[in-house]
């Protein structure tokens, strides 16, 4: 047992509380959103501490203006982001597009409820994974991070903000009903304890030609704040470094490429992930969210009996970790991927692995927790144990 | 590790309830806790439950299948919820709102929350902090002093809700259920 | 400055088609800031899509070029981040009153101080003549060959319903009183909106034998009235022109201000009183 703790850092909060207190630690000031369940209580929260903080705070008439607002906001050099489920995620999509394209840093947090449609607003769903890959039109790349604890949740709201600073990129961030509304410990780090990256500004002086457009040689991209000194253009279109519309194919070949480029080329390095017991392990079971407490569980109390089983819980969703979970899965006799969805993140392990016929599914659709039996008896089944 | 459902209907404060529970054991004791809740789309009536687990350790699994303790103050809730204590569990009920059913295999105690906080404090909305005290006292689930710095930090010092959970102490017939579950 | 200062020249001649009312409303404007004094980086102009939307790439500010329909929701962003900012965002009449409708209603009811200018030419013109939601009955689009059967907003009464504290209607042919009212608009603290009835010869004109540029600039003058005129009890038929609302009515981002400060004092009344708690 650990030592007593009476310190005013622990807290015993619901999810969305966590991801409120991580936004705030890294800095957010300008929060647009729509009142959706399971979400809502990250509105109520930002409406109750930007205000007193410094920041803004604003209810638009739907989720599509709020994509539309925090992207607004971010270009005059705020820290931005909204939060939504679902139903209003669909919404977002246009404009997400527009920050994947002009390259807007914010963060949109999904909290997963069943679906399609308004589906089971007030129970856990990890359905959202590939909508978050590909809601938006046309090839692009995108950030999805998602955690399966408060102190987890904090740290990767963290990480959104950093990232989508590091990459001048829109970061989702995913995570299910059953966090948002579970309450456990959270710990506030202290300041300074998780790094921040902040607003990348340029250096170049107001009257001389500022390429807003123009990666530097590290592959960033220094900002100017929309009232500052350069004045230049944003848009949705193809464009070219000052940020005009161009039809040019080379101008458009290089945008597209480097779009892409900037995310998919650092999969390695943007995967975020926890591991127990892997290296003897011929059952994996690859999980994510809060299905991977169970999953964890069922490791534990399959070590205590002499089973050979192995977790990986995957942090990071997209760009989507496939040599980590190659890696991972190079010696299993059973990879079962756990996860709150028809497969959506057992289709991507099929195709990492080199045996996919060795990848199964153990699942729930039904709203419910997915229990350790629930994976239990998918790892019988696979072993021909029967149930 | 220790499993407790509490349960109601919407409106009684079962969640706060709960929530009460979870920041005495996790600010005040350092140990660990998790509370969830179902939601229906009724904002006031309707079942209302919130499972609440509590160890020494890190815990993963947050929803209770299989309670040592079920609180149910309505009878909705009693009926619905009580194949989901564990047998020879503690089940504890409303004397005036849940008719027990002898058929249920579990230590039952029916106790006067709701006539105390009504007829006694005055204060009907303090029965989920009775019923906070009745079961600090039954299941020794967190020190009385750590559940009164929590609701102090909630409602504030010298809130009613303090002597609804001191008068709830009272309430109950004593420890009935032994440490080796916390 | 000069009014030719305010503009991207290598972004000339425009994509506007020859006779089109879009240029005669980016002149007006251009000469508004001018008078305003306005200095061009406390400018941000959000746009959506459209032939209007095009304005935005003209101009020498600070410039975002959005979605269909969203600029007022961008330009809401920005105006609540940098309160100090001057933010002027044109629309064409679907981009504004169609798909970008609820969002025109609601900055009307926040009354948030941002100009909105709205080039109606009834029509949409970039995607090749398709009927828009100020057509109004009886006009032939190429959605609508048969004629449309869709009635009009009446973008004033709209715009007044919806809480805008400033509205104003005129046409490409009364060029000095547009800019006044652009003028007007522009200094107005709140949310504010200025109809400007404008040609499309190549699709609207063509299509409903209004002739050229020239016929169709005579018609807007023969069509419209200064709203104090007599003649609009005469001849129902005549659209008045002229300032409709100009209300003095609380701001959003100086609402907002309020708000922030109510709480700091509320915070330091708190605190005092906390340490009186605590020095007994």
């Amino acid at each position: 047992m650990e030592a007593a703790t009476t310190s005013d850092r622990t807290l015993f909060v619901h999810g969305n509380q966590a991801c409120v207190e991580g936004a705030l630690y890294a800095g957010v000031s300008f929060y647009a959103g729509y009142p959706i369940t399971p979400s809502s209580e990250i509105a109520e929260e930002m409406s109750s501490r930007l205000p007193a903080s410094g920041g803004k705070f604003i209810q638009m008439e739907d989720e599509i203006s709020s994509m539309c607002a925090i992207i607004g906001a971010s270009l005059t050099g705020r820290k931005a982001m909204t939060a939504t489920s679902g139903p209003g995620f669909s919404l977002m999509q246009e404009a997400l597009g527009y920050a994947i394209m002009a390259e807007i840093p914010c963060v949109i947090v999904n909290v997963m409820r069943g679906g399609p449609s308004t589906g089971l607003p007030t129970q856990g769903s990890q359905g959202d994974v590939n909508q978050a890959r590909w809601g938006t039109h046309g090839d692009h790349a995108i950030i999805a991070l998602t955690a399966s604890s408060h102190q987890a949740l904090f740290e990767t709201t963290v990480r959104a903000f950093n990232l989508a600073e590091t990459c001048r990129s829109p970061v989702i961030v995913l995570y299910d009903e059953l966090l948002a509304h579970m309450r456990e410990r959270l710990i506030l780090p202290e300041p300074g304890d998780l790094p921040l990256v902040e607003r990348l500004r340029t250096f170049v002086p107001g009257g001389v030609d500022y390429h807003p457009y123009l990666a530097r040689s590290d592959g960033r991209l220094p900002m100017s704040d929309f009232g500052g000194v350069h004045r230049y253009n944003v848009t949705g279109l193809f464009h070219d470094m000052w940020g005009f519309p161009s039809t040019d194919p080379t101008v458009v070949h290089e945008l597209m490429h480097h779009l892409h480029d900037k995310i998919v080329q650092r999969t390695n390095e943007l995967a975020s992930y926890c591991q127990y017991a892997l290296e003897d392990a011929d059952t994996v079971l690859i999980s994510y969210g809060t299905p991977a407490r169970s999953a964890m569980q069922v490791a534990r109390k399959g070590r205590e009996n002499g089973h050979r089983v192995g977790v990986l819980e995957l942090e990071t969703l997209w760009p989507f970790p496939a040599q980590l979970v190659r890696d991972a899965c190079a010696n299993a006799r059973v990879v079962i991927v756990v996860e709150m969805n028809m497969g959506q993140v057992r289709d991507q392990v099929r195709a990492a692995v080199r045996e996919p016929s060795r990848v199964f599914l153990a699942n729930r659709v039904d709203g419910e927790f997915i229990r350790s039996k629930d994976i239990s008896t998918v790892i019988r089944l696979v072993d021909g144990h029967g149930v | 590790m220790l499993k407790i459902i509490l349960s109601g209907v919407g409106g009684q404060g079962i969640i706060t309830a709960g929530v009460i529970i979870g920041e005495a054991v996790v600010i005040h004791e350092g140990r660990y806790a998790v509370q969830t809740q179902s939601y229906g789309a009724e904002v006031r009536g309707g079942v209302a439950r919130t499972d609440l687990t509590i160890d020494h350790s890190e815990i993963y699994y947050p929803r209770v299948d299989q309670a040592h303790v079920l609180v149910a103050l309505h009878q909705d809730s009693y009926v619905r919820l009580n194949r989901r204590i564990r047998p020879g569990g503690i089940l504890v009920v409303d004397e005036s709102l849940v008719t027990l059913d002898a058929r249920v295999d579990a230590r039952q105690f029916s106790l006067p929350i709701v006539r105390t906080a009504e007829d006694e404090l005055k204060r009907p909305q303090a029965a989920n902090m009775c019923m906070v005290g009745a079961l600090v006292t039954m299941t020794g689930v967190a020190e009385p002093e750590s559940v009164r710095s929590a609701i102090a930090a909630r409602f504030g010092p010298g809130h009613p809700n303090l002597a609804a959970f001191d008068r709830g102490l009272q309430l109950a017939p004593g420890r009935v259920l032994h440490s080796s579950t916390v | 400055m000069a009014v030719d200062s305010y503009i991207r020249k290598r972004f000339f001649p425009h994509i506007w088609c020859p006779g089109c009312g879009h240029g005669t409303v980016l002149n007006a404007l251009l000469r508004a800031i001018e008078a305003l004094g306005l200095s061009k980086n406390e400018i941000v102009m959000v746009s959506g899509i459209g032939c209007s939307a095009r304005i935005s790439g003209y101009v020498d500010v600070h410039t975002l070029h959005t979605l269909h329909g969203r600029a007022l929701a961008f330009a809401t962003g920005v105006k609540l981040s940098r309160p100090e900012l001057t933010i002027l965002v044109p629309m064409g009449d679907g981009d504004a009153l169609a798909i970008g409708g609820n969002h025109f209603l609601h900055a009307a009811r926040r009354n948030i101080d941002l100009t909105a200018i709205i080039l109606n030419n009834r029509i949409y013109g970039m995607t090749g003549g398709q009927f828009s939601p100020l057509s109004g009955c009886g006009i032939q689009a190429t959605t609508a060959p048969y004629s449309t059967i869709d009635h009009a907003f009446d973008v004033v009464e709209l715009s007044r319903a919806a809480g805008a504290s400033f509205v104003a209607r005129t046409t490409t042919f009364h060029v000095r009183e547009l800019e006044k009212m652009l003028i007007q608009a522009i200094s107005h603290r709140g949310f504010s909106v200025v109809e400007v009835l404008s040609q499309c010869p190549t699709h609207f004109g063509r299509r409903n034998q209004e002739g050229s540029a020239v016929d169709m600039l005579k018609k807007m003058k023969q069509a419209t009235v200064p709203l104090n005129s007599g003649k609009l009890d005469l001849d129902p038929g005549l659209i008045p022109r002229g300032v409709f609302v100009d209300s003095d009515k609380p701001e959003y981002c100086e609402l907002y201000a309020d708000l922030v400060a109510r709480k700091s004092a509320d915070d330091q009344a708190e605190s005092v009183a906390a340490d009186a708690r605590n020095e007994v």
